[in-house]
Order: structure tokens, then sequence, then C-alpha cells
């Protein structure tokens, strides 16, 4: 799924590419300079990203922690000029209050990477994909990856120093960058659509 | 991943007669959550990491007479699917004999899966699952990034790169598999390997 271009873009390219290019209707992301395209959300993946958002999104505007953005939200991971930039949106990304004292930019990309970045696997994406991206996403300095699996009802979490996978049965905390949240994964993930080995009547 | 859901999940053994087809001799067949599974050739980059990879174990396994190692293309009765990973290991304690026809009737203790670049995550991601269900330690290696995720039952999940050594002490004590063996740096120094 990656458009072919001879030369690397800078993240400002990037957010001009529609008035660059007819017919841009895509949402794209960097990384080193290459376009990654993405495709629309299934509908499975939307609701089940739109149900974190609300759910992070709550703790953070009770706490008064930061912000949280919704998918297609770039964020500049990095710049440079020679290997090219990187720019990822995750699915839901949340920001420190610290970062940003008197609120986002208005304008262009979020500059720097998410504190916390989550991802919500959808069927075509590759193993190959997902793994760049978190390490582009830890190496740029995000805390705290949760990449979601739907349907193996799975999570993995991943920090710069430790890997964890969380299956159904448990339970997300925020760690120390969202002290108190914490998320039953039972009423995360959604019913199974058809009855497993055990479920089976 | 167009496949028809229509069709009844099928058994093993019903699986074991088609793959035991003529015309199926050729090609490797996986069952998962049964459905059947044509694994493609793999890429000799992939595949080369592969061979790496077993022949550290081998050497480890065969002096020890400890088991068995399978390549690319053996089938193992993971559960209710026929999984055929990268690399295996299986211990003689389990499998006194490796059976000269037919699947390996058991799980491997230890299985490879090396991604290719048309694998995606939630295939990897499910394999993993049944994997561990099932007691065996799974390795994925990613050529790419020239990473290992190394997933045990007990739900311990290392990522190991260029610069660390996989070892297995409740596994296989005494054994230990440097990455940057099985990731060769540079063209030049792929002919020095190979």
């Amino acid at each position: 799924m990656t458009l072919t271009l001879e030369k690397r873009l800078s993240a400002d390219e990037l957010a001009r590419l529609p008035d660059l290019v007819d017919d841009m209707p895509r949402v794209y992301e960097l990384s080193e300079g290459k376009l990654i395209e993405m495709a629309p959300a299934s509908a499975m993946h939307g609701s089940f990203a739109a149900k974190l958002t609300m759910k992070l999104l709550i703790f953070v505007e009770n706490n008064d922690l930061g912000e949280v953005t919704a998918a297609e939200t770039g964020y500049t991971l990095h710049r440079d000029p020679i290997n090219g930039d990187t720019v990822r949106a995750p699915d839901v990304g949340f920001i420190r209050r610290q970062r940003f004292p008197k609120g986002l930019p208005e304008t262009g990309y979020v500059p720097g990477a998410p504190d916390l970045a989550i991802e919500v696997m959808s069927p075509y994406d590759t193993a190959n994909d997902i793994e760049r991206k978190v390490a582009e996403y830890l190496r740029f300095g995000t805390r705290i990856v949760w990449v979601f699996y739907p349907q193996t009802r799975s999570v993995m979490i991943h920090t710069p120093t430790r890997i964890v996978r969380f299956t159904q049965a448990d339970t997300l905390d925020g760690g120390d960058l969202l002290p108190g949240f914490s998320m039953a994964l039972t009423d995360i993930f959604p019913v199974e659509p058809d009855a497993d080995d055990s479920a089976s009547a | 991943m167009t496949t028809a859901m229509i069709q009844a999940k099928m058994s093993v053994d019903d699986f074991e007669a088609l793959a035991n087809l003529p015309e199926n001799n050729a090609r490797t067949l996986q069952l998962i959550d049964g459905e059947v599974v044509e694994k493609m050739p793999s890429n000799g980059w992939s595949s080369m990491l592969a061979a790496f990879i077993s022949e550290a174990f081998v050497n480890f396994v065969r002096s020890g007479k400890l088991g068995y190692v399978t390549g690319e293309g053996a089938g193992y009765r993971v559960g209710k699917d026929i999984f055929a990973p990268d690399v295996a290991y299986i211990s003689r304690a389990r499998l006194p004999r490796m059976p000269r026809k037919g699947f390996i009737p058991l799980a491997p203790d230890l299985a490879f899966e090396v991604i290719s670049p048309s694998d995606t995550a939630q295939e990897v991601a499910e394999k993993v699952q049944v994997y561990l269900a099932h007691g065996v330690i799974v390795c994925v290696v990613y050529p790419e990034s020239e990473t290992m995720y190394v997933y045990e039952p007990d739900n311990r999940l290392t990522l190991l790169t260029r610069a660390d050594s996989l070892t297995l002490p409740d596994l296989l004590p005494g054994f230990s598999m440097a990455l940057a063996d099985i990731f060769p740096v540079d063209d030049a120094d792929q002919e020095i390997l190979s």
C-alpha cells in the first residue's frame, strides 16, 4: 500500500499534499520520507477506536492531564532533512499537558511524538508495518504504545523497556503516564462474532 | 483473506487426508481455525534466516540427543490446527520417535515464525495465541527490523535485537544463539556466511 515516489517528502510537504496533487482523498503517513497510504477504516475498526477514544478522553478531561487526539491526527515524530521526516497518525493519541501548557498548535501536525499511542489492528495491517510503527513511536519519545487486536482480543503493551501481552481477562492501566486509569478488556472487546470453542454449548 | 466463511470447519483427519492427496504433495498446507491455509514459498532472505536458526539448534539438539529440529514445512498438530512453523524443536521426552509419515501429532516445544511482507498482524497474533494456549514458546522474527519477539506461555514476552542472544534456560539449558549470527550484516557478509 505504499505509493511510489521518487522524492522523499518532508512533514510540511505532506501537510500540503492535497493542494499539490489532484485527487488526494486519502490519508497518508510518512515513514522516513516515504508515503504510507491509510485506507479508510472498517466499520469494526472505527467503532472500536471510537470507544477507546471516549474512555481515554473522559479520564484525561476529568483529571486535566492533557490532550487526546482522534484517528488521523498527524504527529511529526521526527524531522530529518537527509533521510526524510516521519509523520504518524495513531488511532488514538494522548499528549501530556506539560508539553503544550497553552494547548495544541492551531495549524499543522502535533510537533513530536504522542506520549501514548494507540493502534487498532485491521485485517489488512501487515505485521511488518505495525512492528515498524511501534519502533518509530518508541524511538522518537512515545512512552507507551497499546496495540489492540480485536480478533484475538489481545493487547500488546510496548514501552521503551518492556513489552507485555494482555488478554481479555486483564485490565489495562495507565502506569506513570495516566495514574489511576484502568480499563477492563472485557469492557472494550466486542462480543464474539462467532461462538468460540469454549463458548459453544 | 477473502475466504468464504460458509463452509463447515474442517477436522484434522479430513485435513490430513486432503494434504496426503498426490496433487498436494508439493504444497505446504496448514489448518488454521478449521480453514485450509496454504503457506506460499517464502522469499529467499526469510528462508536463509530460518536456515541460520536451524543451524544453531540442530548442532545443539543433536549433540545432546535432546529431541528433533524441523525446517520449513513440517506440520505440527497444535490443538485443532495444523501449523507449519519455519523452524521448530520438539523434545524427545514428548516425542520419543519422529514419525516417518504424516504430521507430528503434537505441538512443538518451540516454534519460529519468520515474518514475510504479506503476513498480516492479525494472522501472526492469532497464531501466537494458539501456540501459547498449547504451551509452545514462540519466536517471531522480523527480518526487516532485525528483531525477535519471544513469547512464553507464562505470558513473559521479550524483545531481542541484534545485540542480544536467545537463551532458553528452562527448555534447553546451556543453549545460546546470538542474533548477530542470524541477521547478516550486508551483502558482503552474506557471501562470507554462505
